[in-house]
């Protein structure tokens, strides 16, 4: 019965690991594939006004507005140039970059969006 | 605020409440009410473009573009709504009052340069859409029934009210700035 049992046992110890390491591989895929987030401009706000990301995440901007809007580094250092009605923009998020922007049209928007590596 | 713009914030105020008129901003139809706010729109730009030809300062130029940005913006949205509607906009009593208006603020700021023309191009722009925001908010929206148009009312006060909130920091800014330089 011994015999029996150790091919299982060993059987049953093998497909642990490879659980296991589809696990930590599909846990990998999940920490580096970009995730696409989304902001929306309405009503001179963006929506949300803060944002969790990592690097290489996208960010698109959708402008709901009837108005211009710009998307613009505080430190001006990236900027989307005018946005207009019903036009979006997007960007691939950079582990350096600054995360506190503003429309240049409208100082009074203001959001950030925070890095977290 | 000077004592000449509260005078005239006073004056559009008691306006726009129908306080000098027989007729009242809240008799006005919608198609009245979209020739009112059109030509709320064409006289900020004429302001607008009058602080690019005279102010030097970027500030007052960076909201100037703005105005003319946005209001043109609005107005090419409400002309192509009342187009689809099959309408026309309706001159009346306000609008008149609004223009005329309008062309005396122009003569008086034309005779105007540097800070002076910057501190009643600032006041009158904050003073101005609070008067019209007030108008637009309590008068108009209530009044208006054609629910796309009441929508796009809608729409543009957000865009106003955050055209007052630039237009109280621009006044801030250029007191600030005077003040340092008196001290």
């Amino acid at each position: 019965m011994r015999t029996l049992r150790r091919p299982a046992s060993v059987a049953a110890a093998l497909a642990a690991a490879t659980l296991a390491v589809f696990a930590s591989v599909a846990d990998a895929a999940d920490n580096s594939t970009p995730r696409r987030h989304v902001v929306e401009i309405q009503k001179l706000k963006f929506v949300p006004a803060t944002l969790e990301v990592s690097p290489g995440d996208i960010i698109v901007w959708i402008n709901r507005d009837i108005v211009p809007h710009t998307i613009t580094a505080t430190d001006k250092s990236w900027d989307s140039k005018t946005i207009k009605k019903a036009g979006e923009w997007q960007m691939v998020v950079q582990a350096d970059m600054p995360g506190t922007y503003l429309c240049r049209f409208h100082p009074v928007m203001k959001a950030q969006f925070s890095i977290v590596q | 605020m000077s004592k000449k713009s509260l005078i005239a914030a006073v004056a559009a105020l008691a306006l726009m409440h129908g306080a000098a008129f027989a007729k009242s901003p809240a008799e006005l139809n919608d198609l009245e009410i979209a020739h009112v706010a059109y030509t709320a729109d064409i006289s900020d730009i004429r302001y607008a473009h009058l602080a690019l030809a005279i102010s030097k300062d970027p500030k007052v130029h960076e909201f100037a573009r703005t105005m003319i940005r946005d209001h043109a913006a609005v107005n090419d949205q409400a002309l192509a709504l009342l187009q689809k509607l099959k309408v026309q906009p309706q001159d009346n009593f306000f609008s008149k009052q609004l223009s005329e208006n309008a062309d005396k603020l122009v003569a008086e700021m034309s005779k105007l340069t540097g800070k002076a023309f910057d501190r009643r191009y600032a006041e009158n722009e904050l003073g101005y859409h609070q008067a019209v925001n007030k108008l637009v908010e309590e008068t108009f929206i209530p009044n208006i029934e054609n629910p796309e148009v009441r929508a796009l009312f809608e729409d543009a006060l957000a865009i106003f009210k955050g055209h007052e909130m630039h237009a109280a920091e621009m006044v801030k800014a250029l007191l600030q700035r005077q003040s340092l330089k008196q001290q």
